[in-house]
C-alpha cells in the first residue's frame, strides 16, 4: 500500500512537472506579466473546449483513427445555433439542443460514411470535413457574425467550469467504468484480437463518432459562448482547431504511463495554451510567435516521444552496472 | 453489418427528424434583419430614390448597350461589406447592361485566386476583377487573362513590388486597380484611442499576407512608434483572436484598448465583457458592421473605419472604357480610395444615410459620366479626383437633392 501511494505521488509529480516547467519559464521570461491568477484563469478557461475537442477526438485516435472532421463540425454547429439565433430568436435550451444536436448528427453522419466507405477514416474525414466547412457558407451568414449576449451565458465563469467538471466526469465513467471503454481500449491495443474475442469493431467505431458528437457539441457550445462570435471556414481551415486539440492529445498520450489518458490530455491541453498566452505575454514580435509556437512544439514532441528511449537507456545502464558488479562479486 | 448500418442510418434520421422539428416549433419570427447582410437600397422605395438610382434618359439605357460580363473573385458577398458591394455592383449592371459572376474564395492563396480566374475566363467572361488579389501572382492572372483576351483589375490592393507593377501597369490587359488607405486607418485608430484616453493599447491583426490588413497593421506599428506615451501592451496576427485578447486582458490590467484590422465588436466585444473590463477597454477597428452603431452610442467602440464597398466602382469604370473601347489612360491607372472614419454615432448615422442608404455613392447616371463613350469629356483625372473626394460629406453635397 505505501509503495503504491509512494509511485501515485511520483507519477503525479512527473506529470505535473511539464506544465510547472512551462509556467515559470513564461512567469520569468516575462517579467511576472504571465502568470497571475488572472491569466491562469483565463487560460483555464481556454482549455476546456480545446480539451473536450481532444477527448472526443481521444477514443477514434487511439483505435488509429484520424477524424478531420471534428473541426469542421465544431464550427458548423456553432454557426448553426448562432443562426437560428439571431434569424429565429430561438430559447436558450433549443439553441443548447441545436448545437450539441447539430454536432452529434453531423458526426454520426460522419462515422456512417467511415463505416460504409470503407476506406481509411482520414481519407473519409478530409472529404466530409470539405463538405462541412462548404455547408456552413451556405447558412448565408457573414464572415464573422456576433453571438447575441443572452445565448452567451455558457462561457461565463464559473458555469463553463462546471459543465467541463461534468464532461470530465462522464467520460472518465465511460472510458474506464463501461463495456463500451473496455471495447475501446481493446481495439486500440489490437483491433484483430478484439474482434477475436467478440468485440464488433464496427459497431464500436460508430459508437466512437456518435460519443465524439456530445464532446464536439459542447466544446463548440463553449467556445462559441466565449467568444462571443462565429466565423465561417473553409478550405480546410478548420484543421486550425483540429491540429492544436491533436497536439495536446499526444501529450496526453506520452503521459499516459502516469496517470489516467483523461488527466494526461487535460495537462497536454493546458500546457498548450500557457504556451500561446506565454509567447503573448513575452511580448515577442506576432511574427515570431509562430516560430517560437513550433519550435517549442517541436521539443515537446521529441521530448514525449523519445521517452522510451531515454528510460530504455537509463535502465540499460542500470542493468549492465548490476551484471558488472555480480561479475566482480562471483570473481 | 448492413443491419447494423441500417440502425445507424434510422438513428441519424430519426434525430435530424426531431431537430427539423425542434426548429419549426421554435421559430417564432422571421425577423432576418441582423445575418451579417444590410438592408439594400431597394428597401425604401421612395419615389426619390427610384428617380436618384434610376437612368435620367441623359445616358443610353440599358437594353440599347452592348451585353458583357466581368466576374468578381471576392472571399464573401454576405457580410456588411460585400453584401452591400455585390448589391452595388448589381445595380451598375443593370443599368450598363453588364452581368457580374460573383466567384466567392475560400481562402487567399495564389492559387485560389489563378484557379478563379482561370474558372471565370473559361466561362467567356469579358473582363475579372479580383479582390485582395496581391504579391507575383497577379503576373500570372494578369498572363491568365491575356491569353483569353480577357480583362483584369484588382480591388482593395495595389501592387507594391515595383517590378511587378511596372510589368503589370504597362500590360494592355491590365485596367488597373483601386486600394483604400489602409496604412492610415491603422495609424489613426490607435490615435484615436489615445485621443480619447487609452493609452495602454492591445494590436490585434488578421493573418498576414493580404495588403490590405498588412498596411493597417503597419499603420498601427506605426502610431506607437511615433508617440511613445501610447504603451503597445502586447501585439498578435492570426485568427485565434479571442484566446489573443483574452490574454492580453488577464496579463495586462492596465490595459484600456485594443486597435484591431477588423471587426473589432464581433471580435472583441464579449471577451472583454466576460473579462469584467466593460466600459474600461475600448475597442477601435477597421470594418463597419451592424454592431457599429450600437458601439458607437455606448462608448465602447472609439473610432471605426470602413466604407470600402465602393472600392469595386473604379476598376469596373476603368474596365468598361476598355471594354467600349475607349480607355481613359493608355496604362494601367491605380486609384486610391479614403476609408470614412466615424468617431461618434451621428458620424456613423449619416454615413448609413447618405453613403450605405437609399441612394448609391455614385448613381448609374454618375458612373456613366465617366465613360468616355457616353460622355466624350471624361478623363482619368476626373475619376481619381472623385475617388479622392469620396467621404459622407461629399456625397450628402452631391446628392443633397434627394435628401431635401
Amino acid at each position: 500500500m505505501h509503495s503504491k501511494s509512494k509511485t501515485a505521488i511520483g507519477n503525479a509529480i512527473k506529470v505535473l512537472c511539464v506544465p510547472l516547467f512551462v509556467y515559470l519559464f513564461f512567469a520569468i521570461f516575462s517579467k511576472g506579466k504571465f502568470g497571475s491568477t488572472n491569466s491562469m484563469i483565463a487560460i483555464s478557461q481556454q482549455t476546456i473546449a480545446a480539451t473536450l475537442v481532444s477527448l472526443a477526438m481521444a477514443p477514434n485516435l487511439l483505435c488509429n483513427r484520424f477524424d478531420l472532421s471534428v473541426g469542421a463540425i465544431m464550427t458548423m454547429s456553432s454557426i448553426m445555433g448562432t443562426y437560428l439565433a439571431i434569424n429565429n430568436s430561438i430559447s436558450l435550451p433549443v439553441f443548447v439542443l441545436i448545437v450539441i444536436g447539430t454536432a452529434i448528427v453531423m458526426n454520426s453522419i460522419t462515422g456512417i460514411a467511415y463505416l460504409a466507405m470503407k476506406v481509411p477514416a482520414m481519407v473519409t474525414t478530409l472529404g466530409v470535413c470539405m463538405i462541412y466547412e462548404m455547408l456552413t457558407n451556405l447558412l448565408n451568414i457573414g464572415w464573422c457574425t456576433a453571438l447575441p449576449e443572452q445565448y452567451t451565458v455558457f462561457g461565463n465563469i464559473p458555469t463553463c467550469f462546471i459543465i467541463f467538471g461534468v464532461m470530465l466526469v462522464i467520460f472518465y465513467f465511460i472510458y474506464t467504468h463501461t463495456g463500451f471503454g473496455y471495447n475501446v481500449r481493446a481495439i486500440a491495443s489490437g483491433q484483430q484480437i478484439a474482434k477475436n474475442i467478440g468485440i464488433k469493431p464496427k459497431k464500436n467505431a460508430f459508437l466512437m463518432f456518435v460519443m465524439s458528437g456530445v464532446f464536439v457539441g459542447v466544446a463548440s457550445l463553449i467556445n462559441v459562448s466565449i467568444s462571443g462570435q462565429i466565423a465561417s471556414e473553409q478550405y480546410f481551415s478548420s484543421a486550425n482547431i483540429l491540429f492544436n486539440c491533436m497536439l495536446g492529445f499526444y501529450v496526453g498520450l506520452a503521459l499516459i504511463r502516469y496517470c489516467n489518458i483523461m488527466v494526461g490530455i487535460l495537462i497536454g491541453n493546458f500546457i498548450m495554451t500557457m504556451m500561446s498566452a506565454g509567447l503573448l505575454a513575452l511580448g515577442l514580435k506576432s511574427s515570431l510567435q509562430n516560430v517560437a509556437a513550433g519550435l517549442v512544439i517541436l521539443v515537446i514532441m521529441i521530448v514525449t516521444s523519445n521517452q522510451g528511449r531515454v528510460t530504455d537507456y537509463f535502465a540499460m545502464k542500470h542493468k549492465a552496472k548490476e551484471i558488472q558488479k555480480k561479475i566482480s562479486i562471483s570473481g | 453489418m448492413k443491419r447494423f448500418l441500417k440502425k445507424a442510418t434510422a438513428l441519424v434520421l430519426s434525430a435530424i427528424m426531431c431537430v427539423s422539428l425542434g426548429l419549426t416549433g421554435c421559430s417564432s419570427s422571421q425577423s432576418g434583419s441582423s445575418t451579417g447582410t444590410t438592408s439594400t437600397p431597394a428597401a425604401s422605395t421612395t419615389a426619390v430614390t427610384a428617380t436618384a438610382n434610376g437612368d435620367s434618359g441623359k445616358y443610353p439605357a440599358a437594353s440599347t448597350l452592348p451585353h458583357y460580363t466581368i466576374g468578381i473573385v471576392i472571399h464573401s458577398t454576405q457580410d456588411f461589406l460585400t453584401s452591400h458591394l455585390k448589391d452595388y455592383m448589381d445595380y451598375l449592371g443593370k443599368s450598363f447592361n453588364v452581368d457580374f459572376k460573383f466567384q466567392i474564395i475560400e481562402n487567399f492563396s495564389d492559387d485560389t485566386y489563378l484557379n478563379a480566374i482561370e474558372n471565370l475566363c473559361s466561362q467567356g467572361v469579358n473582363g475579372v476583377i479580383c479582390t485582395n488579389f496581391s504579391g507575383t501572382a497577379i503576373v500570372k492572372g494578369i498572363s491568365i487573362c491575356q491569353s483569353h483576351k480577357v480583362y483584369m483589375g484588382i480591388g482593395f490592393s495595389q501592387i507594391t513590388d515595383s517590378s511587378i507593377r511596372d510589368a503589370a501597369l504597362n500590360n494592355p490587359y491590365y485596367v488597373g486597380s483601386a486600394y483604400e488607405s489602409d496604412f492610415k486607418a491603422g495609424y489613426d485608430i490607435v490615435k484615436t484611442l489615445a485621443a480619447k484616453g487609452s493609452k495602454n493599447i492591445a494590436a490585434i491583426g488578421y493573418t498576414p499576407g493580404i495588403t490590405c490588413h498588412d498596411r493597417r497593421w503597419a499603420g498601427i506599428l506605426q502610431a506607437f512608434k511615433d508617440d511613445p506615451s501610447i504603451k503597445k501592451v502586447g501585439e498578435y496576427r492570426g485568427t485565434n483572436w479571442t484566446p489573443a485578447l483574452q490574454n492580453f486582458l488577464a496579463t495586462n490590467s492596465d490595459m484600456d484598448g485594443v486597435a484591431i484590422t477588423l471587426l473589432g465588436m464581433e471580435l472583441c466585444s464579449q471577451p472583454i465583457k466576460a473579462a469584467g473590463k466593460e466600459g474600461k477597454v475600448k475597442i477601435a477597428c477597421v470594418d463597419f458592421s451592424d454592431k457599429s452603431l450600437a458601439g458607437l452610442k455606448d462608448g465602447e467602440l472609439a473610432i471605426t473605419i470602413g466604407g470600402q464597398f465602393v472600392d469595386t466602382f473604379f476598376p469596373f469604370i476603368l474596365m468598361y472604357n476598355k471594354l467600349a473601347g475607349t480607355a481613359l489612360s493608355d496604362k494601367a491607372e491605380e486609384i486610391q480610395v479614403p476609408l470614412i472614419e466615424c468617431t461618434t454615432a451621428q458620424q456613423f448615422e449619416d454615413y448609413m444615410k447618405y453613403v450605405n442608404g437609399s441612394v448609391w455613392p455614385w448613381t448609374a447616371d454618375e458612373a456613366k459620366a465617366f465613360v468616355k463613350k457616353f460622355n466624350p469629356d471624361a478623363k482619368m483625372g476626373d475619376l481619381i479626383d472623385a475617388a479622392a473626394s469620396y467621404s459622407t460629406e461629399n456625397i450628402k453635397q452631391r446628392h443633397a437633392q434627394w435628401f431635401k
